[in-house]
């Protein structure tokens, strides 16, 4: 009884902080809520670690998108015990993603009609 | 008052351990870059430091705003590990500081609020009263209602129709319509005349009987 208390209240505390990083780019957090609210696998099942795991995962600083990428993304992935490629793969949709949310529609409208130049070529 | 912190291995409260040298060495790994090591130091501070909260601000009803501050203390080191300078102080107790600050600022505010709750609590009590008043009101009057009817009938109804007529007055009608409905009568420009005619007479006998009494 006492141990499932003590649990339990171990992974509030756990979600708490998850939870507080999901909004904060600067953590994984952030790739891994932005994938599981709009892709599949689940985020566990793509890095290949058990579910109770992922908050560790998840408090890990995000490498930032430059030249040491890989280094970062092979540095996590081994300390951890996870998938690089899921996690490359989740990181770089979170990217991706972030970068859509923030681009302005005119932006955007642009950038679309540069490509449909490109596709009249 | 400042709560004196568990000594480097002794126990905290409840068999909490905290080993401060294993605190320290994991706050070098987190900013060299280890990724375990974040999740690893907070296994190692979470439990005491919440321990620690709960003893330092006592009195939360909710144990949870305790440890919402230290989540919040401790999140905000994960953010920037660096703003924390071990020269000054240990990792605990520098987290302790701004844990147990927050729980304080929490507190004063949850404090204010009951406050303001307890003023709305009582202006909707007297707002209740206010309209208990009013059914009392009501009840007088259909007391005052009753009472003329009983007593002094006679000098109010002197033709069929005009308790109908009284008793819509007290009840404040002032439509005619409603009159020529109590009274049976058609809507047209003649009924309404005399049912006009037949309240004013009514109202003036509740005016001379208001005088008299």
């Amino acid at each position: 009884m006492t141990n499932t208390t003590t649990q339990e209240r171990s992974e509030r505390w756990r979600e708490g902080l998850v939870r507080r990083a999901e909004s904060d780019p600067n953590f994984v957090a952030f790739a891994v809520a932005a994938w599981r609210q709009r892709m599949s696998p689940a985020p566990e099942e793509l890095l290949g670690c058990a579910h109770e795991d992922l908050w560790r995962v998840a408090l890990a600083r995000a490498p930032t998108d430059g030249p040491k990428f890989s280094s970062d993304v092979r540095r996590i992935a081994t300390a951890l015990n996870i998938s690089e490629s899921g996690l490359a793969r989740m990181l770089r949709f979170a990217h991706v993603s972030a970068r859509f949310s923030s681009a302005s529609d005119q932006g955007m409208l642009r950038a679309a009609r540069k490509f449909d130049k490109r596709s009249e070529d | 008052m400042l709560l004196a912190l568990p000594k480097p291995g002794c126990a905290s409260p409840k068999g909490v351990q905290l080993d401060h040298a294993s605190v320290e060495a994991a706050h070098q790994r987190v900013v060299t870059g280890d990724p375990l090591a974040r999740s690893q130091l907070v296994e190692l501070v979470l439990p005491p430091l919440i321990a620690f909260v709960h003893r330092a601000v006592p009195g939360f009803a909710d144990p949870q705003d305790v440890e919402e501050c230290c989540l919040d203390a401790l999140f905000e080191y994960l953010q920037n590990p660096a703003s924390y300078d071990p020269t000054r102080a240990r990792l605990f107790t520098w987290l302790a500081g701004k844990a147990r600050f927050g729980a304080l600022t929490r507190k004063r505010n949850l404090r204010r609020q009951q406050a303001f709750e307890k003023i709305v609590t009582a202006r909707i009590q007297d707002e209740r009263l206010a309209n208990d008043k009013e059914v009392e009101g009501e009840v007088i009057d259909v007391i005052a209602v009753g009472e003329i009817v009983e007593k002094h009938l006679k000098e109010i109804v002197k033709e069929d129709g005009d308790l109908d007529i009284f008793l819509l007055i007290a009840a404040g009608a002032r439509d005619t319509c409603d009159y020529l409905d109590a009274l049976s009568m058609s809507d047209t420009p003649i009924h309404r005349r005399t049912v006009i005619a037949r309240r004013e007479r009514v109202r003036g006998r509740l005016r001379r009987l208001r005088e008299r009494l």
